[in-house]
């Protein structure tokens, strides 16, 4: 079985950061990578970050309890579903 | 050369009678497709019907009926190309559940068409591929990912085509190809067998020329206790934007909410930035996931890197925070929109379909705004898991599809294609819509 280790998750000031600091989410992310990023690359997903930090803000401030499965997917599969069932009537 | 049937309830209604056998209804798909394929450059490969059951043996329901699916479901002996390649020889390999239901009522499996590499794109564009053409207007656009299904469907070369629809890749297709494009319930079709884009908003879905068409796929794919039955007389929400719609578009829907009597309308759908938000969060971190060895590697194409990059940087917790809300966000919408209401109704694509030239990157007219645009009203129905389906409601100027999307809660199908089926009668007649768009396409052949 794979141990699933979640990748470096930015700080609280890291999130609320100001555009600029975006990039450097953006670098610590592709550090993963073989190949460098090129300068335009960093900034066109730093201003995507940007554009989704506020949904994920919102997200963020529900519920806890994390189930994640080995491949690192988050598994909310069966209560979804169950959810769905529900919606249908 | 035999002339066929235009849908596939009326090929069914041909081989009830006599008119043709199964067997001649077959051999003259195949003929078809052969004459059409180098003409809309939407078939990746051909089966042959060598190491296949003969196909006038076939029983069930669809016998007679060739179909021919977006190249990203396994098939008997076949691991499918995905965009990527021609697919390859897998002895042993089983159809997908999706395909082997089929099968069992009786299709004729013809092709394997062209898609997108590996899903990811709004359009048809895939450097791997020759450029798929719209059998409408050779200038326009073909939507992705099923691009190849689309325009398979739309040229008549098979009766109908299974897709995959993770953020609008049935719907939008159907949109650019006056076809009718459903993407049902998450989870309603199983995705074994399919290879996965973003597993949490994958769904198997169809294009068809008609209504009626879908539900004999629909019947064939799913159980009978699986699905709601047809609301009769469904009631309808109208979503129509303040702005952000061509004018071309807002009036077709505004005629359509006028002629179908829609009391409740409303100009915004409060949460849809932040669904939408929430989808692309999703979509981004499980493609980067399915491909995660390929953008490590620096291997992966421009194509799948434009859409799964992100997902290297996005940080977790948003991750798991969109999907640990999008129960409650599901509960929210229909309690909103579809508590009292069976359908809403909003655009599919907010302007008209765009030529090909404007919508894929690296030509000198592109524009990024049009490509985007493609799917702006599409992901957070994914998110969301509920069906939709996208179907022609009316003629733009040049004679192409503007199409509407329509919505219902979860497996309540039926209510969707039920209602599809009186608006294509009232407004298209019933020989489906392609022979309505391009009255002289048959006589392609």
């Amino acid at each position: 079985m794979q141990i699933y280790t979640p990748a470096p998750t930015p700080s609280t000031d890291a999130l609320n950061a100001a555009p600029l600091e975006w990039t450097g989410v953006v670098r610590s992310g592709l550090a993963q990578r073989g190949n460098p990023a090129t300068e335009p690359e960093i900034l066109r997903l730093a201003k995507q970050l940007q554009r989704l930090h506020p949904a994920a803000i919102e997200a963020m401030s529900s519920s806890p309890s994390d189930r994640v499965t080995d491949s690192g997917l988050a598994d909310d599969s069966v209560e979804f579903n169950q959810t769905l069932r529900s919606l249908a009537a | 050369m035999m002339d066929l049937p235009a849908t596939l309830t009326g090929l069914q209604r041909a081989l009830s009678v006599g008119e043709l056998s199964q067997h001649q209804a077959i051999q003259a798909q195949r003929e078809r497709l052969l004459r059409l394929e180098t003409q809309f450059h939407c078939v990746v490969q051909l089966f042959e019907e060598a190491n296949r059951p003969r196909d006038d043996t076939r029983t069930g329901k669809l016998a007679g009926v060739g179909l021919a699916h977006k190249d990203i479901f396994d098939t008997t002996d076949r691991s499918p190309g995905l965009g990527h390649d021609r697919g390859t020889l897998a002895k042993g390999l089983r159809a997908a559940p999706a395909i082997a239901r089929l099968q069992q009522a009786g299709t004729s499996e013809l092709a394997a068409l062209s898609m997108a590499e590996y899903a990811c794109g709004a359009t048809g564009d895939n450097s791997r591929l020759a450029r798929c053409l719209n059998p409408l207007n050779a200038q326009a656009a073909v939507g992705g990912s099923s691009s190849g299904s689309a325009a398979a469907v739309a040229s008549e070369m098979a009766y109908g085509s299974l897709g995959t629809d993770t953020a609008g890749s049935v719907r939008i297709p159907a949109a650019t190809c006056a076809l009718l494009g459903l993407k049902t319930t998450h989870g309603l079709i199983s995705t074994k067998g399919v290879f996965p884009l973003a597993p949490s908003l994958d769904s198997v879905g169809l294009l068809t020329r008609s209504a009626a068409d879908a539900e004999q796929l629909l019947e064939a794919l799913v159980d009978e206790n699986q699905l709601r039955p047809a609301a009769r007389q469904p009631r309808l929400k109208a979503w129509l934007p303040e702005a952000g719609l061509h004018a071309s578009v807002a009036d077709a829907l505004e005629q359509l909410a006028v002629e179908y009597a829609v009391e409740q309308r409303v100009a915004h759908v409060t949460e849809h930035r932040l669904l939408t938000s929430l989808s692309e969060i999703v979509l981004h971190h499980e493609t980067a996931a399915t491909h995660r060895a390929a953008l490590l590697e620096g291997t992966v194409s421009s194509q799948v890197e434009a859409v799964a990059l992100l997902g290297l940087v996005l940080p977790q917790p948003w991750y798991h925070a969109a999907l640990r809300d999008r129960s409650k966000r599901a509960r929210a919408f229909v309690s909103e929109h579809l508590q009292g209401n069976d359908i809403l109704m909003l655009p599919a694509l907010p302007q008209p379909v765009p030529d090909w030239t404007r919508v894929s990157v690296g030509n000198p007219d592109f524009d990024v705004r049009q490509l985007l645009a493609l799917h702006s009203f599409m992901g957070f129905v994914n998110y969301l898991g509920f069906p939709s389906l996208v179907i022609p409601i009316a003629r733009d100027e040049r004679g192409m599809p503007i199409s509407a999307q329509f919505i219902a809660r979860p497996y309540h199908e039926r209510t969707l294609l039920t209602f599809a089926g009186r608006l294509e009668l009232q407004r298209f007649g019933n020989n489906g819509f392609t022979r309505y768009f391009s009255p002289t396409l048959q006589k392609v052949d």
